[in-house]
């Protein structure tokens, strides 16, 4: 089997919040790369990457550029094609664009493999479990005015979601104090039993991190997690807040390739691994990152895309919950759909994703 | 003074070797993103980047999406044009290309600041010492066959280098004896006065760098430095290397940004910390790097291109030497030339450079 042909799209798929209802910002866009591997003998493999912001088209690029280099290549050979192109790279990467773009490729060729193995593709990566815990994500944003927050928690619960994260550094004039009061007021409005967890987006000192992390432990709030409290490649600051903190620290997403996660897993900077499979390089990174975690004996969750991170999580021992962020939803004809709190894991083939025709030609962009 | 527009070119340079006449592929070329920046006041930086490689014309389209974002801006708040640029890219950065395509913009920026103030940049910047050594490089690559790299060693050695670098961790087969031989034979062709450093380029693992490195120390060689010995973000491995060897070793070439220095200064990774213009995101980031490693006690050299770097080296106190690395030649209309093995700094403010428009002509490349 050879790739025989590799098609790309971008599409600025709406930045709306389908879970409650209460978008940050209703009118931006996301814009999304799609990209199509298809095998001479039928087979068609899909990956997605973003986070392109206003390089999206050079990431679409570098994606084309990539791509005219794995024709002819054979797409089950995963790490031998990472390779080529690697070095056909060469000191443009490892991280950035680079990496973004080669993990779209990465995907299609799992994809591919799952589809040519006849297996969805958490059962081709270990098929830890048929069932994974997942939270809503996005609908808790620190954009939201306190009454929009407090009543989409509220509507989370409704709809019986048993995770969700909130994000706190808020914008604008804050305090310790209101920081503290917007957490316990979206406590209360998801009630006690509510799994939550927080997202600080690097925006806190290690300092901040520590007072304000402490505060809302003597509130009485109950975090889940406390996530990215700091800037992510400051290891030792990280520890710093892991090791002052009851409540655990999760970290990861914002590090490319699988070196800093050694030096994060080393430094004790972290409680929980966070992986992003586009930041990672795609899902066969990911997975080595997922075993250096349990080797250290720390738990993986996902950032993004659930639609692919469903197999990931689902897929290893250590797999703790995925985000079940819904930016990508459009993009397919049907995405897995929480039930009781929990993702079925999927039994189509490969990904079992497959693009909506309608949506490509509706949101694409030249 | 606003930035009025920007222009960028690809073109693809031929990869001859001019120092000692050794290329390692002379028929390869070298794909180089020039960019111009144009201010309201008709003061015009210029910049470069490279490193594209497959993806050059990504890099050259990244270069183009930036820059049309920094139209509009004050050239001399180079911080605030950062950092918009940051935001504007989001997650796309920080590293890769678009560190590759800031760098660019950064020095350009650089170089309308000297022009307005009407100082050449390494006077602007500190302004250390008005000559610096420098080392001829990219002319004894480790794809040579040991003939040729000895025949070019003594060349450069008549030319009246005086510092030079060379390459281990050869292609192919190869053993410690091979690679102690050919480093050995290159030190007897330039005598013994010459600094000889060499490059490993990341080929060995820890273990390896030490067991032949301490060869490489038995045998005599003398190096003034050994350069990274292993992966880039090994910083405990590098660490190793440095602690075993008396041999100096430097690295820092491959990292993005400035946070990583700290990670390698903090870790005693190396001895000398080599910066990249490009990869670590231009002059501003540069600078940040080297106070942080005169904090450290420790020199810094500079990652290619002379044509910017003398500057660089020549204004900070803890500079050591400038890479001669004469890829860009071609592009400018003048460069910085070797006398007595050292760099004069350019007197023009700025960078004192100039595009040759007809380089850019001959080997402009669609994009």
């Amino acid at each position: 089997m050879k790739i025989a042909a590799v098609r790309t799209h971008i599409v600025l798929l709406p930045n709306d919040e389908p879970l409650a209802g209460f978008s940050e910002n209703p009118n931006a866009k996301n814009p999304i790369v799609a990209v199509r591997v298809m095998t001479d003998d039928g087979i068609e493999g899909i990956g997605v990457t973003y986070f392109g912001g206003a390089l999206t088209k050079s990431l679409r690029l570098a994606v084309d550029e990539l791509a005219e280099r794995v024709i002819g290549e054979d797409p089950l050979r995963v790490e031998a094609v990472a390779g080529k192109l690697a070095a056909a790279a060469g000191s443009a990467g490892p991280d950035g664009i680079l990496t973004m773009a080669l993990s779209a490729l990465d995907v299609a060729l799992w994809d591919i493999k799952g589809k040519a193995l006849n297996l969805p593709l958490w059962k081709v990566l270990g098929g830890g479990r048929d069932r994974i815990a997942t939270y809503a994500s996005g609908a808790l944003r620190r954009g939201l005015p306190l009454a929009e927050a407090v009543e989409a928690g509220r509507r989370l619960k409704d709809q019986g979601w048993r995770q969700a994260k909130m994000q706190l550094a808020l914008p604008g004039d804050t305090s310790p104090q209101q920081e503290v009061e917007r957490a316990r007021a979206i406590r209360e409005a998801v009630g006690p039993d509510m799994v939550l967890m927080c997202d600080i987006n690097q925006r806190w000192r290690v300092d901040q991190a520590i007072a304000i992390g402490r505060r809302v432990e003597q509130a009485g709030v109950g975090l889940f997690w406390l996530e990215d409290v700091t800037a992510h490649d400051d290891y030792k600051g990280l520890a710093r807040v892991t090791e002052a903190l009851a409540t655990p620290i999760a970290g990861g997403e914002y590090l490319w390739g699988i070196a800093p996660f050694r030096h994060m897993i080393a430094a004790h900077s972290v409680d929980i691994v966070m992986i992003d499979q586009v930041r990672a390089g795609g899902i066969t990174p990911w997975l080595k990152i997922a075993g250096m975690a349990e080797a250290a004996n720390l738990p993986v969750v996902s950032h993004g895309v659930p639609e692919i991170h469903v197999h990931l999580v689902g897929a290893v021992p250590n797999g703790l919950t995925v985000e079940y962020m819904p930016r990508l939803f459009r993009l397919f004809e049907e995405v897995p759909r929480p039930q009781n709190g929990a993702l079925a894991l999927p039994s189509a083939p490969g990904l079992g994703l497959k693009f909506a025709e309608d949506a490509i030609a509706r949101y694409g962009v030249a | 003074m606003k930035i009025s527009n920007i222009r960028s070119h690809l073109v693809l340079l031929p990869a001859d070797e001019p120092l000692a006449g050794a290329a390692e592929n002379p028929s390869g070329t070298r794909p180089i993103v020039a960019l111009e920046v144009e201010t309201d006041d008709g003061a015009t930086g210029l910049g470069v980047t490279y490193f594209g490689g497959a993806l050059s014309r990504t890099l050259k389209h990244a270069v183009d999406e930036l820059g049309a974002l920094a139209k509009g801006e004050d050239p001399l708040r180079v911080e605030a044009v950062a950092a918009k640029l940051r935001a504007a890219a989001g997650s796309a950065g920080p590293g890769g290309i678009f560190h590759l395509a800031l760098s660019a913009i950064d020095t350009a920026l650089w170089d309308i600041r000297g022009k307005v103030l009407n100082q050449p940049l390494w006077k602007l910047l500190g302004g250390a010492r008005e000559r610096v050594p420098t080392y001829a490089s990219g002319a004894l690559m480790r794809g040579l066959t040991l003939d040729r790299v000895v025949a070019a060693a003594a060349t450069l050695k008549e030319k009246g280098w005086r510092e030079m670098k060379t390459q281990l961790a050869l292609p192919g087969e190869t053993s410690p004896g091979i690679e102690v031989e050919r480093v050995r034979r290159v030190r007897e062709a330039i005598g013994p006065e010459v600094k000889l450093m060499c490059d490993i380029n990341q080929r060995w693992r820890p273990e390896q760098a030490i067991d032949i490195g301490r060869r490489v120390e038995e045998a005599g060689v003398g190096l003034f430095w050994l350069e990274d010995v292993t992966a880039h973000d090994d910083y405990s491995g590098l660490a190793r290397v440095t602690a075993a060897l008396d041999t100096p070793v430097a690295g820092g070439e491959y990292v993005w940004g400035i946070v990583p220095f700290r990670h390698m200064m903090e870790r005693h990774s190396v001895d000398i910390v080599m910066i990249d213009l490009v990869r670590v995101g231009g002059i501003t980031q540069w600078l940040k790097v080297a106070g942080m490693a005169e904090a450290f006690n420790l020199p810094v050299v500079s990652h290619l291109i002379p044509e910017v770097h003398v500057h660089l080296i020549g204004a900070v106190p803890n500079g050591l030497t400038v890479e001669y690395m004469p890829w860009l030649m071609p592009l400018f209309e003048e460069v910085p030339q070797m006398q007595n093995g050292e760099l004069v700094m350019p007197q023009r403010p700025g960078l004192g450079l100039a595009f040759d428009r007809d380089a850019i002509r001959r080997y402009g490349a669609a994009a």
